[in-house]
């Protein structure tokens, strides 16, 4: 209908015409709802989204999954809606406010705690229990379990996880003069490998870099700066989530360090403040950095990049500071909304995402790291060397901190650590700002 | 159009002007510059500003082009090419067969269509009526149509959202057009105000005397003079509807009625963005623009408003 | 009466509730699953004492400011040029409208890309013309308000030229041939025909496109997320982490009515030259 009424954009000069468009104009839109398509009847049909569907990875296996699902469960259909990243925490909300939320929905880590706090989630400690309790909650990561519970309550079930590591290029290794069956295991080390892996040409111009660093005010990019705090034992919160301790002297030391890569040694590419974890791994396809802190899902893309670099590319555990320092970890869940006319069918497609062939399905598609110890046993996970550095990785999880107001925090902190990478302030001086800051948002 | 001659002009101005002698007329083959027509100063410094138009609107949509003609190994290459070397029309199929690209332009269309002609009609309309009528409130009713766009959509949408969804408008056309027509009604009826007012009242007169209602004489007499802007209003919706995001995804629950804008961000995930899809989408997105103004750009030309009055 | 009344319907309804609701919301706060408690005007004085605010209000004037004055400038001189008889009119008009094409965020990701320090193309064509770089548009907070300006130029400035020239077309002829007849140069045709016959499509254009870059959100969120260490916050942006990060409703409300009071007294200064 539209296409004719533009054609016919030509103004008619009767008045009775222009009566008649109005009415057509009016019409026309209420009419066009004929044009949309019917909704399924007969079954019990239940709304998940996720920004997950979108990828061009992930999307098709989930919607195998989704697809087994409904076979399995002929009385329940799926309605799946791919969302896209953009906006979509601002969409959930608005929904969630209407008491529109789908059923089941995919969240990030970061998201869970503000959710939970908001009363968007369901309880899903009842249907925990029906399904075994501490059994069956207990084969995934404990800290997983932990950051989506609240006391005894459930808010979430994970679906994919996996701590950070870095990523380095045995070619560059071997050819600075290094073993690439030993990359570093402290940050002298790292220091010490990441000169060496700086090289210059000819006419003195830097044509590879020894590593490649993430300085975007981004909830990823700040989560893997926290990665640098944890292996040298520092911490952003105390452990009651009351007080900041970015003044402390091992927090300092972290941002210090981290920010002199960029302007004291120059061993990290120009442009590290608008570099995400895109970025990075871009300038890693294309060989001009010789490492990077990243997680496991993100080879995928650097091969498809660059499929010469699939060979050389070696990952490890992330060098610690301090003896048995932790990794951090990013994890997606999957969640059921308080607002659910259809609790029991949504559980039920929330236990099919959290059962252990989900979650290897998921991880020979994308590479999305499973959420239970016992994947990594599994005979077509054990001959990946990928997967065993990340079950070893794995072993020492630590939680990003859990506060409600941490979206509030990590932008604080990113700020910070933009103003020591371009040298607006001191070190101490951005943390030690940053710290008053956070106090007051703690308050 | 011919350069002049070189003939010096002054011969024809002078024979023109009488000041020479007819009979000593020489058929000089001399082409007078058309009142309009460009000296070679000013040509050249047109053509200047065409090439440095050309190059500042052009180049980010050739980067956009090529991007959606290559496959991901080439699109990072540092140095970046602007050429594809392996040149490839599969992101292109993907975004066609793997995303739903067809159901979304279809949407995009009807939108964006309705909402383009309500805010022609309601806009002339309104124009019409602020600008030959004195209303109670006058100008402070004009002010109350800008009113409307002041607050920040991010604000507006929690409430516009749960009030779609108490009236059940989830998921539907026209909550859409309702909403994109707010956005674009306020520009769009101070536009054509603007437009009436240079349109002399007489005309209506001469119309209404020679029996025409008010709607009558607004549709015969003064709607055709304002054709310019008619287009230029048409244009401007149809943009803003096509291209809107935030609202667009919000009020869509169901992906049978997402807009081409949503299609083309879900490409932007948060583990990795798919470049080459993207721009795929962005292309195949200005094509509707593209033709809708092809067919009406020759109503963009100079207003027949010259000469109709005479006194 | 019968004229204006459709518009205002259709205005009123979409408007109507849902900036009542941002008003009552205002003087609330909300309190999670608590739901919200009446606050008076708590929100406001925090806005009043908020640094952060500030910043963001005086990032959202100079974007708004410079955005608007490129709009108009390369607006004009493009309306200018394509009213004249020129080879392949229709061709050169469709290219002038181009970046209008395109939906923000593909701009926005655009144009991040296109600049980036390492990856983009900018930086490659400025090394070949042999200026040492490369130059980190958004490292260093001077550079990346200009450019996030820059890109909301060249997307915006079509709306401007297309209007103008829409506006230009319904300049009678006989204005300039008089002007000419009198011996006015192509210059004071400008200033004395052009001008005066153009002002209310200006002044509209500066109105409408001054609340629109004012309340942008999607452009300057896509590409800098207000950073480098807030030195792109905008109010919106601002408005939007209170209300989806830090679940705020009541204080990105009462952003909100404060920017619309800001606008409507914008507003009322630029129209009354028109009315």
């Amino acid at each position: 209908m539209s296409r004719e009424a533009r054609r016919s954009k030509t103004i008619d000069r009767d008045s009775r015409r222009i009566f008649l468009k109005t009415a057509l104009a009016a019409g026309g839109t209420l009419l066009s709802t004929r044009l949309m398509p019917a909704v399924a009847q007969g079954k019990t049909t239940i709304s998940y989204i996720s920004y997950e569907l979108t990828s061009a990875a992930a999307g098709p296996e989930l919607k195998r999954q989704i697809a087994e699902f409904e076979k399995a469960n002929p009385s329940i259909g799926v309605e799946a809606t791919p969302t896209p990243l953009a906006q979509y925490t601002a969409k959930v909300a608005t929904m969630a406010k209407a008491g529109e939320m789908p059923d089941v929905a995919t969240a990030d880590v970061l998201w869970l705690r503000g959710w939970i706090n908001e009363g968007y989630l369901k309880d899903l400690s009842p249907y925990a229990d029906k399904a075994g309790g501490k059994q069956y909650l207990g084969q995934f990561y404990d800290t997983l379990v932990k950051l989506a519970s609240d006391g005894n309550k459930v808010y979430a079930i994970p679906a994919f996880a996996g701590g950070y590591l870095i990523y380095y290029n045995t070619d560059m290794y071997k050819e600075a003069g290094l073993d690439p069956a030993k990359p570093p295991t402290n940050w002298d080390e790292m220091l010490a490998y990441a000169k060496k892996l700086t090289k210059k040409d000819a006419s003195g111009n830097t044509v590879q870099w020894g590593w490649g660093i993430h300085g975007q005010n981004i909830p990823a990019d700040v989560s893997r700066f926290m990665q640098w705090m944890y292996s040298n034992g520092a911490e952003p919160l105390s452990a009651d989530g009351k007080t900041a301790l970015l003044d402390q002297p091992k927090a300092i030391e972290t941002l210090k360090f981290w920010s002199e890569l960029y302007t004291k040694h120059g061993v990290v590419p120009p442009g590290a403040v608008q570099a995400g974890p895109g970025e990075v791994r871009s300038m890693f396809a294309q060989k001009k950095i010789a490492m990077l802190v990243g997680i496991i899902w993100g080879l995928d893309q650097v091969f498809a990049e660059n499929p010469s670099v699939r060979p050389v590319t070696a990952i490890a555990p992330f060098p610690k500071q301090v003896p048995n320092a932790p990794s951090l970890f990013q994890a997606v869940y999957n969640v059921m909304s308080a607002s659910s006319k259809h609790p029991e069918e949504a559980w039920k497609l929330l236990e099919y995402f959290g059962r252990p062939e989900s979650g290897l399905g998921l991880y020979k598609a994308t590479r999305y790291g499973p959420v239970r110890p016992a994947t990594f046993e599994r005979p077509e996970v054990k001959g990946d060397a990928y997967a065993q550095v990340l079950a070893k990785v794995n072993q020492q999880l630590k939680p990003p901190p859990i506060h409600p107001q941490w979206e509030r925090i990590s932008k604080v902190i990113g700020d910070a650590m933009q103003r020591a990478l371009t040298n607006a302030k001191t070190p101490e001086a951005a943390f030690t700002e940053a710290n008053a800051q956070v106090n007051q948002i703690l308050k | 159009m011919s350069q002049t001659s070189h003939e010096p002009r002054a011969t024809s101005t002078a024979q023109s002007q009488g000041r020479v002698p007819s009979d000593t007329w020489r058929p000089v083959r001399v082409r007078r510059r058309a009142p309009d027509e460009p000296t070679r100063l000013v040509r050249a410094g047109q053509l200047l500003g065409l090439a440095a138009l050309t190059i500042f609107c052009l180049f980010p949509f050739a980067w956009i082009i090529a991007t959606s003609l290559k496959d991901l190994s080439e699109t990072f290459l540092i140095p970046p090419t602007w050429v594809p070397r392996h040149f490839t029309l599969d992101n292109f199929v993907k975004i066609w067969t793997i995303q739903a690209f067809g159901r979304y332009f279809f949407n995009s269309l009807i939108v964006s269509g309705c909402t383009t002609l309500l805010s022609i009609v309601l806009a002339s309309l309104a124009g019409y009526g602020f600008s030959r009528f004195r209303l109670p409130g006058g100008h402070a009713m004009m002010v109350a149509v800008l009113a409307a766009q002041m607050f920040p959509g991010i604000v507006l949408l929690i409430p516009y959202f749960t009030m779609a969804s108490r009236l059940q408008m989830l998921n539907t056309y026209p909550v859409l057009v309702v909403a994109y027509t707010s956005f674009s009604l306020p520009f769009c009826v101070w536009m054509m105000k603007g437009f009436f007012d240079g349109i002399p009242t007489e005309l209506d007169e001469a119309a209404v005397i020679d029996g025409c209602s008010a709607l009558g004489a607004f549709t015969r007499v003064v709607l055709p003079l304002s054709l310019p802007g008619l287009v230029a209003t048409a244009i401007f919706s149809f943009l803003v509807a096509w291209n809107e995001y935030l609202f667009a995804v919000v009020l869509a629950t169901r992906e049978s009625m997402y807009v081409v804008t949503v299609g083309i961000a879900s490409n932007i995930g948060q583990f990795r963005i798919q470049w080459n899809e993207l721009m795929a989408g962005a292309v195949l997105a200005t094509i509707p623009t593209i033709v809708l103004y092809a067919l009406l750009e020759r109503h963009l030309v100079r207003g027949l408003s010259a000469g109709a009055v005479k006194g | 009466m019968a004229f204006v009344a459709p518009s205002f319907l259709v205005l009123g309804t979409v408007v109507a509730f849902p900036v009542c609701n941002t008003l009552w919301l205002s003087v609330m706060e909300s309190r999670g699953k608590a739901g919200v408690v009446f606050v008076g005007l708590a929100n406001y004085t925090r806005l009043l004492h908020d640094p952060e605010f500030w910043a963001a209000f005086q990032n959202s004037t100079t974007f708004t400011i410079g955005s608007v004055l490129g709009h108009l400038v390369l607006g004009l001189l493009t309306a200018l040029l394509l009213n004249q008889r020129i080879p392949f009119r229709p061709l050169f008009r469709i290219i002038s409208l181009v970046p209008w094409m395109f939906a923000a965020v593909v701009v926005a990701m655009t144009w991040r890309w296109m600049l980036d320090a390492q990856l983009g193309i900018i930086n490659a064509a400025l090394a070949s013309l042999g200026l040492r770089g490369p130059f980190l548009w958004f490292e260093k907070a001077r550079l990346a308000l200009p450019a996030i300006v820059v890109t909301n130029i060249w997307r915006g400035f079509p709306f401007a030229s297309i209007t103008l020239l829409a506006a230009l077309q319904a300049i009678p002829k006989e204005q300039y041939e008089a002007a000419a007849v009198d011996g006015a140069s192509p210059l004071m045709q400008f200033r004395f025909v052009t001008l005066p016959n153009l002002k209310f499509a200006l002044i509209i254009v500066a109105t409408l496109d001054t609340i629109w870059n004012f309340k942008h959100f999607d452009l300057i969120q896509v590409m800098t997320n207000g950073g480098p260490a807030g030195a792109t916050e905008v109010l919106t942006t601002l408005a939007y982490k209170a209300s989806f990060e830090n679940f705020e409703f009541g204080y990105a409300a009462a952003m909100g009515v404060v920017m619309s009071l800001i606008l409507l007294a914008t507003t009322v200064v630029y129209v009354r030259r028109i009315l």
